[in-house]
Parts: structure tokens; C-alpha cells; sequence
């Protein structure tokens, strides 16, 4: 069965101008990855890891230096982002934004917002058939029919965030990514807002590509995750085999950091320190040495490739092969 | 014998759509060595606590009623200029978004020497030696070169640790965390979280951790003050908080924390919303939202139930 | 939005800002004298008159007489047309233009940006005013071309206002948004950040517009521009001026408040206007 979305040695290189002649920035580096119709993959991993540079690559922001993303084995980098904005496959991919980074704009109420996309991707035409459209959205999401003539600064977190999935999902896209959807929100309102994304995504028969930097809530929504470092992917395990037993050091690192009421006072090892420069990296060996907690000359020599280490569990770690490979934290 | 007390503090702030009752008779108090966490929502008042005690409070607020003592000096009543000597020496405060939090055209070795400076008395000789020091005390690698840096050269982390650098660099006996950690990611959380909490405990130093992460809370404070509206709706232990919540609000928040162990079916929301802190409040803030409530919790003043000795509530009907 | 919401804002905004209410009062009456000027005039302003020269100001002059007799009132009424016109004609042009330029300097960067650049620090590198001058020099003594030189000094200001806005909104998420929603680039400047820079833009054209007045004012001030015998704030100030230390000070003191007053005005307006067309403060 061809997966929905397909990314292919995916990568991105910002030019630096002063380290130096032709230095480069490895935003994203040589990624390969396959989300299935209907699937919840999560994406995970520190600030300066490439989920940011992701989610615009594939949200067709942004343009790739090398590498495909095929969509229903159509190649949607075919084409340069700016044509894409007015090409029929548009609409198959949208992203729920931040509400921290105003996503939503505020000189547009809660109805122009959803309205806009709608005008835009499906041609409607301020008509009835646009209202309808409309109204069916809010109500899909839970969002009272009073609240659409309002403007974001009258709503409040909670509903903001159900404009903005209302927003992405009025187009009924294949793939939605979702970029921190629940992050400024109180922990009152994210069950809501999670439950709904739950069920939206079986309503609208919908994949999701869920970028957070709350393990938690990943582990709750995501069926697979995915775990990035300085532009590479490092380990994809189902969500339960990533929490309980992950096998990449990095991993293993971000797994042992999740806050846990139970182990309260217990000195746990620390992943400490900084990632090395994302410019210009040697091809030759793992990002990671040098932070890891493990390394061997090995790791200096061949860049660790993306190996099956357990059923649909890949790591990219020379130590990664052997079942006992380092402390493990679980 | 607590080191910091806050007894039956109420604070308002006048604006110009009416008088928010920021907070009404907050009461904690924190001993010597110990890491209280105070976990709310926003809009519960947790950082209008920890400013008023810090005396960093807008010109609008206003303290209606109540004291605050740190080792037995009345904060309240403190003049600016006694306060000013208290902050950084006596007492001190770290914030969100460290890189914010510095001054951005001034390196951080210059930043720690000025706070050495102004409390810690010493000779100007010896103030660089000082700030390299307090920066070694929270790991900062290589600290002589990281003293030369601009905030803006730092990561998010070690910005942080510049701060804690600062605030612990004259020794203070309270320390006052907001949100040390949010925007932070995990890993940087954790070394920070520790850091604190090793530093508390070698310095005996009384430390109040504002956060919304209850797990966070859970992991690394002693006692729990869980805050609501502007009240503090329960305190205890934090074995005590977590494994038997007494109040209504302290439970619901606990079952809408995703944990580890959290299935999303299994998560709460809690319903309603927060009341308007401007209009008329009932006495207990929390009624509008409780499935508990009872007609008596809008009408008689709210009492605080002692459960055992570490573990007080306010709420009429305390879960058992 | 609708008429009753903007009513009622008006109302919000005006309860809230005396000053404001003022100032809208002020310039109503100006515009009113713009507009209606020749005919709520007492005298003719050009008629010149020997026997009342540099008369007091008494009831039959309400604000006295010039050097040739002529009503001071009068000329004041009338000159507030051409002064507003110039004035509003100037900024209006430069707003549209600033904000164009200024908007895709601010959205594509690169090459745009580059040149409007380029060409807006070229203008800045002149004193203004004396830019002004060179411009109305160069093309002629005529009303026109002072509107023109008003609005090429005023065009960096609008431009690089605009270009920092666009900029500071480029990134954010409901651009993102936008984009993702299937609108093209222009589309996403003119319909999603456009309307979000109106507001902070619209004050700065007010606040600009004292100073364009000044400008006009200033132009014919130093004779070139407007010339005599046509009513003007700027050559009143300029003709009265040489009767100061003879103790004649009602020449100039009217014309030069009646431009300290519109300018004022202005200046307060800008304020008000803030307040009204910020959709945060919208009820």
C-alpha cells in the first residue's frame, strides 16, 4: 500500500555568509521518512533539531535543496513553493500553527478566518455554499456559532485553538501537521483540545504529523515518533517502544528528562551540554559524539545509519544493534 | 522556623476596566532548605505572589491585607531602599525567558560582578575572580571564556544558569523561581531543575518554584501550594498532593496532567472557566466549576481545613 | 466592520480621550472653513483697502488688518482651503506611495528592497526642507509643485514605516497561514498584513500631517510655492512678520495660530485614531 506522504533524502541548506566560503547551515540533512494514510506520527526533538525547518518543508513553505516529498506518489516538489500555493494539491496538506506566534490574524474574525482557505483552495464564493461550509467546520470543532463574528483577542486560548484546527481542517486536507498545537494552553483546556484532534482525525480520515516538544502528550496522541538531531533523524519506534525502551543515546537522554513525580530525588544521568555547530558538519561522523554518553572511534569514523533494531524501530546508533547497547533507563 | 512567611496576603490592582483582586488571603510559608512549588493555571496569582514578595510589583497593585516576613523582617513594611539591599542579597528571583531576563549589551561575567558588587561588598580587585567562580558553581563550562559572552551568544540553557549564577551569587536565603524552566526544552529542563535543587539543598536556601507543570512540581518540590483564582486552594506535601488530593481543583488538575503512564481517554479537562476577578466573587472561587458544590460554599466565608498538620485545604468538602 | 460599531468605538475612544474630542472639534471647524471658506468669509480677502492699513483688531476686525487693508479674518477663513488641501494632497499621495514601496521592500526583501532602499536614502540625504526647495525651484512656482516636493520629502518616512511593519509580521503564523490557505504573495500583503499596518500607519499619517503643513507653510513662507496675493498661512506669517517690532503683531500672530492650531490638532488626532482603528481595542 503506497504510504500518503513519502519524503526522500530530504534535505535543507542555508548559506552562511561569514564561516567562510560556502558554509552551510544543516537545517535538515539527508531525511527519509513515510507517514501512512490515516497514521499519527510524532515528531520530537530539541530547539535547533530541524522539526521547525520539517514542518515548513512539508508544509511546502519553504523549498528544499535536494530531496522529494510525494504525496500520494504525486512529487509535490516538483514545483517551487510559490507556484505550489495555487495548485490542486494545496489544499492536501495544512498546518495547525502555534498559538504563540499569532496565528491567527487579528484584524480577521473567527468566520473570515475559517472562510479564507475555503475562498482560496475550493473557489467558494462568499455564497451560501461558503457559510454552510463554514458552520459545519466551527461545529465539527466545538466552537459555538456566536463566537465566529469575534476577533482573536476576544476568544480565549481554548477557542483560539479551535479556530485555528477549524482554520486547517475546512479544506479536509490528507495530511494535517500540527506545530505545537497545544503547547500555549492550560492544562485544563489541552484534554479538550487533544480528545477533539483525536477524533477529528478519525472523522476526516486524516494523517498527522504531531511536532511537540512535550513527550507527554506525544506518547498520547502518537501511534509512531519520530526523534531528530541537529537535521537528522535518529530514532522511529512506536510510540510505546520509544518511552519504554529507546535505543539511541539522544533518545534514551529525552526519555530519562520527562519529569516524573516518581522518581522524585533520584539523581539521574543528565544529558548536559550543547549540540555541536549544525554548519558545515562532518558527513563522517555521528552528531552526537561528543554530548553522548557513550562513544568510540567508530563514531568519529562512519556516520551511524538509520538501522532496524526492533519491529518498525530504526536507531541510528553504531551501539544501537546489541539488545543491552548502554544504560538503559526503563 | 520558616524562613519566608506570607500570612493572609490580599492584593488588588486598580485598572482602568475596574479592581482586580489579584490575590485574597494567600497564606505559605517556606523553611529553611526546602523546595515549595506553587502550581497554577493562568491567571491563579502565582506570579503576583512571588513579585509582591519580591516587592517588584506594578504601581497599580496594592497590598489590602496581610504580611510578609522573611527571617523575621516584615517585607511589607520595608522602605525601597531596605528592599533593594534585600534583593539579591537576602533574597532572590530568577525568571522566564532567560535571554530576555539579562541585559543584552552587557557581557555576563560584568553582569554577575555588578550584582557582587552592589551586595556582596567586595573589593573590585577581587570581583572578576568572584563572577568566574559563581558561574563554575552552576557548570558552566570553561566560565573565564563564558564571563566574555553576550547573552546573545548563549543558549537558552546556559542563559539560564547565568541567572541562577546571579541570583545565587550572593548567597540569598529565599530563592523565588518563575517559570525557570518554560521554553526550555526537556533535557535543558532537567540539568536546570537539578541545578536548582542541588544548590537549595547545599545552601539551605528557602526556594519557591512557580510553575504550571505539575509534574514538574511533583518531581522536584517537597510541598505543593496549589493555586486557583488567586487563592491558595490546598497545601501539602507532595506525596500527600499526589497521592490524595483534597480538594476539587487540585484533583481535576492531576487527572488532566498527562504523565507517562496517561491514555487520552483517561484525561480530564476541567469545566467552566475562571471566574472574573473585576465582578462580585463568592467566597470560595472555585464554586462556579466544582461538581461538589453546595449552596453553602456561596454564602459563608470559606474556611481552611486542617487534614494533618503539613496538609491544609480550603474547600468545605474536602475529598477524603 | 458596521456603522454601529463604529459608532460605538468612535464613542468609546472619544469618552476615553478628552483631547482627542477636541481635536476632532478643531479640525471639524477647519475643515468647515476649507470647505465653506469664500462663503462664511466677512470680506472679500482680496480687497484692499488704504485707509484701514494695519488696523487693531476691534469688532469690525475681529483679527484686524494687513499692510494693504485687507481683513485678516477673512484671508485666515479662506487659506485654510489651500493649506489643508496642499497639506492632506501631499500626505495622501506619500501614504499610498510610501506604503506600496515600502510594503513589498518589506515583504520580498532582496532586489525590491534593495532599490526602494537605495532610493529613499537618497532622499533622506538631503536636508528635506531644503530638498523641498530645490524640487519646487526646479519645477516651477505653483501649488502642484509644492504638493509634489511635500510628498517626495515625506515618502521615506512612510516607506520605511511600512517596511519595518511588513517585516516585524512577515513571519508570523497567520501569514504561514495565509499561505497555506492558497493566497499568493501579493494576495498575503495586501489582504492579511496590509489591514494589520493601517492602524499604527494611519497615526503617523496624522501625526505627519502637521508637518506637512509646516512644510507648505514654511515653502511659502520663503516665497516659493503659493504667491501674492493668494491667501496663505505660510506668506500671512511671512508678510506680518516685518510688522513685529513696530508693535503690529496681530499680521502674523492670527495666520501663525491658525497653523499652531492645525498642527495641534493633528498631532492629537493621531492618538485618537489609534485608539479607534486598533482591532484589539474593538468592543
Amino acid at each position: 500500500m503506497t504510504p500518503l506522504l513519502e519524503v526522500r533524502s530530504l534535505s535543507k541548506f542555508y548559506p552562511i555568509k561569514r564561516a567562510g566560503r560556502g558554509a552551510r547551515l544543516h537545517a535538515v540533512d539527508d531525511v527519509d521518512l513515510t507517514i501512512g494514510a490515516g497514521e499519527s506520527v510524532g515528531l520530537v526533538g530539541e530547539s535547533g533539531c530541524g522539526k521547525s525547518t520539517m514542518v515548513r518543508l512539508l508544509g511546502r513553505l519553504i523549498d528544499p535543496t535536494a530531496g522529494q516529498v510525494l504525496l500520494g506518489g504525486e512529487d509535490l516538489t516538483a514545483i517551487t513553493q510559490a507556484k505550489f500555493a495555487s495548485s490542486a494539491s494545496r489544499r492536501r496538506i495544512q498546518v495547525v500553527f502555534q498559538d504563540a506566534t499569532e496565528s491567527l490574524n487579528p484584524s480577521f474574525r473567527a468566520f473570515q478566518a475559517i472562510a479564507d482557505p475555503l475562498k482560496r483552495l475550493l473557489g467558494m464564493n462568499n455564497g451560501a455554499e461558503m457559510d454552510r461550509r463554514v458552520l459545519a467546520t466551527a461545529a465539527l470543532v466545538g466552537l459555538p456559532e456566536e463566537l465566529l463574528q469575534r476577533y482573536p483577542h476576544q476568544l480565549s486560548g481554548g477557542q483560539r485553538a479551535r479556530v485555528g484546527i477549524a482554520r486547517a481542517v475546512a479544506v479536509e486536507p490528507s495530511l494535517l501537521i500540527l506545530d505545537e498545537p497545544t503547547s500555549a494552553l492550560d492544562v485544563s483546556v489541552q484534554a479538550v483540545i487533544l480528545r477533539l484532534l483525536a477524533d477529528l482525525r478519525a472523522r476526516l480520515a486524516m494523517s498527522y504529523l504531531f511536532v511537540s516538544h512535550d513527550l507527554n502528550v506525544v506518547r498520547l496522541l502518537c501511534s509512531r515518533v519520530v526523534v531528530m538531531y541537529l537535521g537528522k533523524i535518529v530514532e522511529i519506534a512506536p510510540a510505546e517502544a520509544l518511552f519504554t525502551a529507546p535505543r539511541h543515546p539522544y533518545a534514551q537522554a529525552l526519555v530519562a528528562a520527562i519529569p516524573d513525580p516518581a522518581r522524585r530525588g533520584e539523581a539521574r544521568p543528565r544529558l548536559d551540554g550543547s549540540p555541536t555547530s549544525p554548519i558545515d558538519p562532518d558527513p563522517n561522523a555521528c552528531r552526537f559524539y561528543g554530548r553522548c554518553p557513550k562513544g568510540a572511534d567508530i563514531c568519529t569514523k562512519a556516520m551511524p545509519p538509520l538501522r532496524a533494531v526492533g519491529p518498525d524501530h530504526f536507531a541510528a546508533c553504531h551501539f544501537a544493534l546489541s539488545p543491552h547497547g548502554g544504560t538503559d533507563e526503563r | 522556623m520558616a524562613q519566608l512567611e506570607i500570612d493572609n496576603l490580599s492584593v488588588e490592582f486598580r485598572t482602568r476596566h475596574g479592581v482586580v483582586r489579584a490575590l485574597d488571603s494567600v497564606s505559605l510559608s517556606v523553611t529553611r532548605g526546602e523546595i515549595v512549588g506553587v502550581v497554577g493555571e493562568s491567571g491563579s496569582g502565582k506570579s503576583v505572589t512571588a513579585y509582591t514578595v519580591m516587592g517588584l510589583n506594578d504601581e497599580a497593585a496594592q497590598i489590602t491585607k496581610g504580611n510578609i516576613t522573611m527571617g523575621g523582617i516584615d517585607l511589607l513594611a520595608a522602605r525601597p531602599e531596605a528592599m533593594r539591599e534585600l534583593r539579591g542579597r537576602e533574597m532572590a528571583m530568577i525568571f522566564q525567558s532567560p535571554r530576555t531576563a539579562l541585559n543584552p549589551i552587557r557581557k555576563v561575567g560584568k553582569q554577575i560582578e555588578d550584582v557582587l558588587q552592589e551586595h556582596a561588598g567586595l573589593p573590585s580587585r577581587d570581583l572578576r575572580k568572584a563572577a568566574i567562580a559563581a558561574l563554575a558553581r552552576v557548570r558552566i563550562p570553561d566560565p573565564e571564556r563564558r564571563a566574555e559572552a553576550y547573552p546573545f551568544e548563549l543558549s537558552g540553557g546556559m542563559c539560564q544558569r547565568v541567572m541562577i549564577a546571579m541570583a545565587l551569587a550572593c548567597t540569598p536565603s529565599v530563592l523565588i523561581a518563575d517559570e525557570p524552566t518554560t521554553g526550555l526544552d526537556v533535557t535543558t529542563q532537567a540539568v536546570i531543575m537539578d541545578l536548582i535543587r542541588d544548590m537549595s539543598r547545599s545552601t539551605r536556601m528557602s526556594t519557591l518554584l512557580i510553575t504550571h507543570d505539575l509534574g514538574l512540581a511533583g518531581e522536584y518540590c517537597d510541598r505543593i501550594a496549589v493555586m486557583h483564582a488567586g487563592h491558595i486552594v490546598e497545601i501539602a506535601s507532595t506525596e500527600a498532593l499526589l497521592d490524595r488530593p483534597a480538594h476539587p481543583y487540585t484533583r481535576q488538575l492531576l487527572a488532566a496532567t498527562p504523565v507517562p503512564e496517561s491514555r487520552l481517554d483517561d484525561l480530564n479537562s476541567i469545566p467552566g472557566h475562571l471566574p472574573d476577578l473585576r465582578g462580585e466573587l463568592p467566597p470560595c472561587r472555585f464554586s462556579g466549576r466544582c461538581e461538589r458544590r453546595q449552596p453553602i460554599c456561596d454564602e459563608a466565608e470559606l474556611p481552611w481545613t486542617e487534614l494533618s498538620p503539613a496538609h491544609v485545604v480550603r474547600c468545605r468538602f474536602p475529598l477524603s | 466592520m458596521s456603522l454601529i460599531a463604529l459608532a460605538r468605538n468612535t464613542g468609546y475612544a472619544f469618552g476615553e480621550n478628552r483631547l482627542t474630542l477636541v481635536a476632532v472639534i478643531i479640525l471639524a471647524l477647519l475643515a468647515l472653513c476649507a470647505i465653506f471658506g469664500p462663503y462664511i468669509a466677512p470680506y472679500d480677502p482680496l480687497v484692499t483697502s488704504a485707509t484701514t492699513k494695519l488696523a487693531r483688531p476691534s469688532a469690525l476686525h475681529p483679527f484686524g488688518t494687513d499692510a494693504l487693508g485687507r481683513d485678516i479674518l477673512s484671508r485666515v477663513i479662506v487659506a485654510t482651503r489651500l493649506d489643508l488641501g496642499m497639506a492632506v494632497s501631499a500626505v495622501a499621495l506619500s501614504f499610498v506611495l510610501g506604503l506600496a514601496l515600502g510594503s513589498l521592500a518589506g515583504y520580498f526583501g532582496g532586489w525590491t528592497d534593495r532599490i526602494v532602499g537605495r532610493a529613499m536614502d537618497t532622499v533622506m540625504a538631503f536636508p528635506l526642507f531644503v530638498l523641498a526647495m530645490g524640487i519646487v525651484v526646479a519645477l516651477g512656482n505653483s501649488v502642484a509643485n509644492i504638493i509634489i516636493a511635500t510628498m517626495i520629502i515625506n515618502l521615506p518616512f512612510y516607506c520605511r514605516f511600512a517596511r519595518a511593519e511588513v517585516n516585524v509580521r512577515r513571519e508570523l503564523g497567520y501569514v504561514e497561514a495565509a499561505r497555506m490557505g492558497g493566497n499568493g504573495s501579493l494576495r498575503v500583503l495586501l489582504n492579511h498584513i496590509v489591514p494589520n499596518i493601517l492602524p499604527p500607519m494611519m497615526v503617523q499619517a496624522s501625526l505627519n500631517m502637521g508637518w506637512a503643513i509646516l512644510n507648505a507653510a514654511g515653502l511659502s513662507f520663503i516665497g516659493l510655492g503659493v504667491r501674492p496675493p493668494t491667501p496663505e498661512w505660510g506668506i500671512m506669517v511671512s508678510e506680518g512678520a516685518s510688522y513685529i517690532i513696530s508693535g503690529e503683531w496681530w499680521a502674523f500672530m492670527f495666520p501663525g495660530a491658525a497653523l499652531v492650531l492645525a498642527v495641534f490638532s493633528f498631532n492629537m488626532l493621531g492618538d485618537g485614531l489609534r485608539d479607534l482603528l486598533d482591532p484589539r481595542k474593538r468592543v
